[in-house]
């Protein structure tokens, strides 16, 4: 077979492809597999891409791309493959690859973006959409890519001019309306609301939107409706995201429906989330195991002595069980992510404000001796725990955190108080800034707040208050009964805070301090210092 | 007291290690501590997370053993020594979806201390299985038969009757505890008249298998 040959039955693929005749495609692919066969594997794996079925189209696109690494059709036909399978990390290296090679391919730069969207890579999302972006005549996947891109990386106002052209030509798509209803998210969730409402009735299974839907359904204080929504966050769909549960899981039952329990066989909780996330969730476990004696808890190591010495009738176990819950399926239902336990008894803001009590049991004895230790050494006459940094993704640490900075004047207002730093993470820079101007903010050695999660509680409780913003020690110290001063920004704060009120409606002692849109961090700090002299 | 103690002090900054009182290994990963260990987990449940090293290693392998089982299979347990009861109770607890399964404990087990409720109902399903006397005709037969023989070198007649037992099965494993141990009776000639080359890993347990 000639090269001219070739290309006419390349030609012909291509051909079927547009008609979406699959079968006549993969004949003639198979006819091209004798002279080229990495181009004819290439085209049957997206031919097998097409039919969705992914095993074989990796196998095939695998090979192809290993007998010609230059072999563009593979290349580029593996980023969707991964988008798919939702390994964003794969469809990322492929995609730098085919990107490199040709920058100015549509669908390659498309699916690339979709990829680095998931990796959070705004800034580069922004870099290879934006030459492809035509403002007169523009296409929904990139518009929506650098909508997205944009009101990730908190350029709000390029995100707001994006959605008007989005919304003059693409007023009935469900992913501009979805993107639309995110972007109002924080600033406007009433109206971010009636987007997703929107989105839903062009597209009524989005299971993307419903999960978007969800966070700001439980910002409102819309509980039940959003915790049900919370659901989808476990699919696939929605990602890493979501609510991915540990691999370890695969073949043991998800039950989230309560009433499929059999209370006969045993039940796993499986935390899930963020560590904060767990301890707020973990504040329905004693209704559940009233309700299903036969209640196990699966959680993380550094988890386990704190939720042990919590829950004393709860038998803990580590995520490595997971195979052997998979395999006895006759006396173990199966398991049941926390975050999906709360549609049944949070559902409204009186279930909370019912169960506002404390349920986390502090290690007595390193209480004990880390405020003796510290009251000793420092003669101060309060401990005051404080962190200000918080968040996992990048976005949400961007929202909640304030930099040290502007503290000063809650140390330089509470002279006879040792502020006590509780944060995790680096705090290198920091820790210099303060050693240089205040003489009572002490930094604990010794401990990994990360890793030593008994100890860093032991350390937050010891502390007669604290003060913070939104991170996992308000959930640990606030769930512990601890004194709390919760500061939140004006650019948002995670749903249990709601939007308004000075008390958190999950923890007994926790004030909320809310800095307003155009109140100077000065002003909001002497507050706060203000009221906390106050107390 | 861990090698590793006696030596830590004369090295500089030694990563993955693995130590026990036998010995000490430098810069190794080890992922049978971690917290996705069912080994792990199934010590913790029966208050054994003190166990040998060897202990450990011989529920990760048994694990790794059986981690694709087909439910379709029939598995026979044969437990010839009261040391292997942790090894025997997660064999059960992998082994529960499958179509058969039976366990044979001619010499009984070792008492066990359940730290809960779940490890106590995974006790009581054990011992509901238990059979005390070993079908030596029916070792080996059956289509889908899977006979996993666990046995320890402690005594040389123990490793005789599990090495007899072995010599039938088509599809399995012999698993011999404390085979590498300097001390532990020397099993050679059983082993040569059986003709097989039991593997003795660095932990200390010996297995060969049929396939």
């Amino acid at each position: 077979m000639n090269e001219q040959e070739l290309k006419q039955i390349a030609k012909q693929i291509d051909q079927a492809l547009t008609a979406n005749k699959l079968g006549q495609a993969r004949k003639l692919a198979m006819t091209l597999i004798p002279a080229n066969r990495s181009a004819g594997l290439a085209y049957l794996g997206l031919i097998a891409l097409r039919e969705d079925k992914l095993d074989e189209a990796e196998r095939v696109l695998l090979e192809a791309y290993s007998l010609n690494n230059s072999q563009t059709l593979a290349l580029a036909n593996l980023i969707p493959l991964y988008v798919k399978r939702r390994d964003f990390k794969k469809a990322v290296a492929y995609g730098e690859q085919a990107y490199a090679r040709v920058p100015k391919n549509k669908s390659i730069v498309i699916n690339y973006a979709s990829a680095l969207l998931q990796e959070q890579q705004y800034q580069k999302v922004i870099e290879i959409l934006e030459p492809l972006f035509d403002a007169n005549q523009p296409n929904a996947s990139i518009l929506s890519g650098l909508i997205s891109a944009y009101r990730s990386a908190f350029n709000y106002d390029k995100a707001i001019e994006l959605l008007a052209i989005a919304d003059e030509h693409f007023a009935d798509h469900p992913d501009i309306a979805r993107l639309k209803a995110d972007t109002f998210a924080e600033s406007d969730p009433v109206a971010a609301l009636r987007s997703f409402e929107r989105a839903l009735e062009i597209k009524p299974n989005n299971i993307a939107t419903r999960w978007n839907m969800s966070l700001v359904q439980l910002r409102l204080g819309r509980f039940k409706d959003g915790w049900i929504n919370y659901d989808n966050g476990l699919k696939d769909e929605v990602g890493k995201i979501g609510r991915p549960l540990p691999k370890l899981f695969k073949d043991v039952p998800v039950i989230l429906d309560l009433d499929k329990l059999d209370k006969e066989k045993w039940t796993f909780a499986v935390c899930e989330q963020g560590i904060g996330d767990q301890v707020l969730f973990l504040g329905v476990l004693p209704q559940l195991h009233a309700d299903f004696p036969k209640l196990a808890l699966i959680c993380e190591r550094r988890m386990a002595p704190i939720l042990g010495r919590s829950f004393p009738k709860i038998p803990i176990y580590e995520y490595g069980i997971g195979p052997m819950l998979a395999s006895n399926q006759i006396w173990i239902n199966g398991i049941v992510p926390i975050g999906s336990m709360q549609k049944e008894y949070r559902s409204s803001r009186g279930a909370y404000l019912e169960h506002r009590q404390a349920y986390l049991v502090p290690h007595p004895k390193k209480v004990e001796k880390y405020r003796e230790i510290l009251l000793n050494k420092t003669g101060g006459r309060k401990l005051i725990g404080f962190s200000w940094k918080g968040g996992f993704w990048e976005r949400s640490q961007k929202t909640k955190t304030l930099e040290i900075e502007l503290w000063d004047p809650l140390f330089a207002g509470h002279p006879d108080c040792v502020f006590v730093c509780l944060q995790y993470g680096d705090t290198t820079k920091e820790k210099a800034y303060l050693a240089a101007k205040f003489k009572n903010v002490r930094f604990i050695d010794g401990i990994d707040f990360k890793k030593d999660l008994d100890s860093w509680h032991a350390l937050a409780c010891a502390c007669d208050e604290i003060v913070s913003v939104s991170t996992a020690l308000v959930h640990f110290a606030g769930a512990s009964g601890t004194k709390i001063h919760l500061l939140l920004s004006e650019k948002g704060a995670p749903f249990i805070w709601q939007l308004e009120g000075a008390e958190a409606i999950c923890y007994p002692n926790v004030s909320i301090y809310r800095k307003q849109v155009g109140e100077t961090a000065s002003d909001f700090f002497n507050s706060v210092a203000e009221s906390m002299r106050a107390l | 007291m861990k090698l590793f103690d006696l030596l830590k002090d004369r090295l500089k900054e030694p990563k993955g290690v693995i130590s026990d009182k036998e010995m000490c290994l430098l810069n190794r990963r080890d992922f049978m501590y971690s917290e996705t260990s069912l080994a792990s987990n199934i010590l913790s449940m029966y208050g054994a997370i003190n166990v040998t090293y060897e202990m450990r290693a011989i529920l990760d392998f048994l694990h790794s053993y059986l981690c694709k089982l087909d439910p379709k299979t029939e598995v026979r347990l044969y437990q010839l020594s009261q040391s292997m009861t942790l090894p025997s109770l997660m064999i059960t607890a992998l082994t529960a979806a499958c179509a058969k399964f039976k366990v044979y404990t001619p010499l009984g087990v070792q008492q066990v201390v359940c730290r809960d409720a779940f490890a106590r109902d995974l006790l009581l399903r054990f011992s509901d299985l238990r059979e005390a006397s070993v079908p030596f005709d029916g070792v080996g037969k059956g289509k889908n038969a899977l006979d996993i023989v666990l046995c320890n070198a402690s005594n040389e007649a123990d490793v005789a009757v599990g090495l007899r037992l072995f010599a039938n099965v088509k599809r399995g494993l012999i698993l011999i505890k404390g085979y590498g141990r300097a001390e532990a009776p020397n099993c050679g000639d059983l082993i040569l008249d059986a003709r097989l080359n039991i593997h003795c890993s660095l932990a200390g347990f010996g297995f060969a298998a049929a396939i």
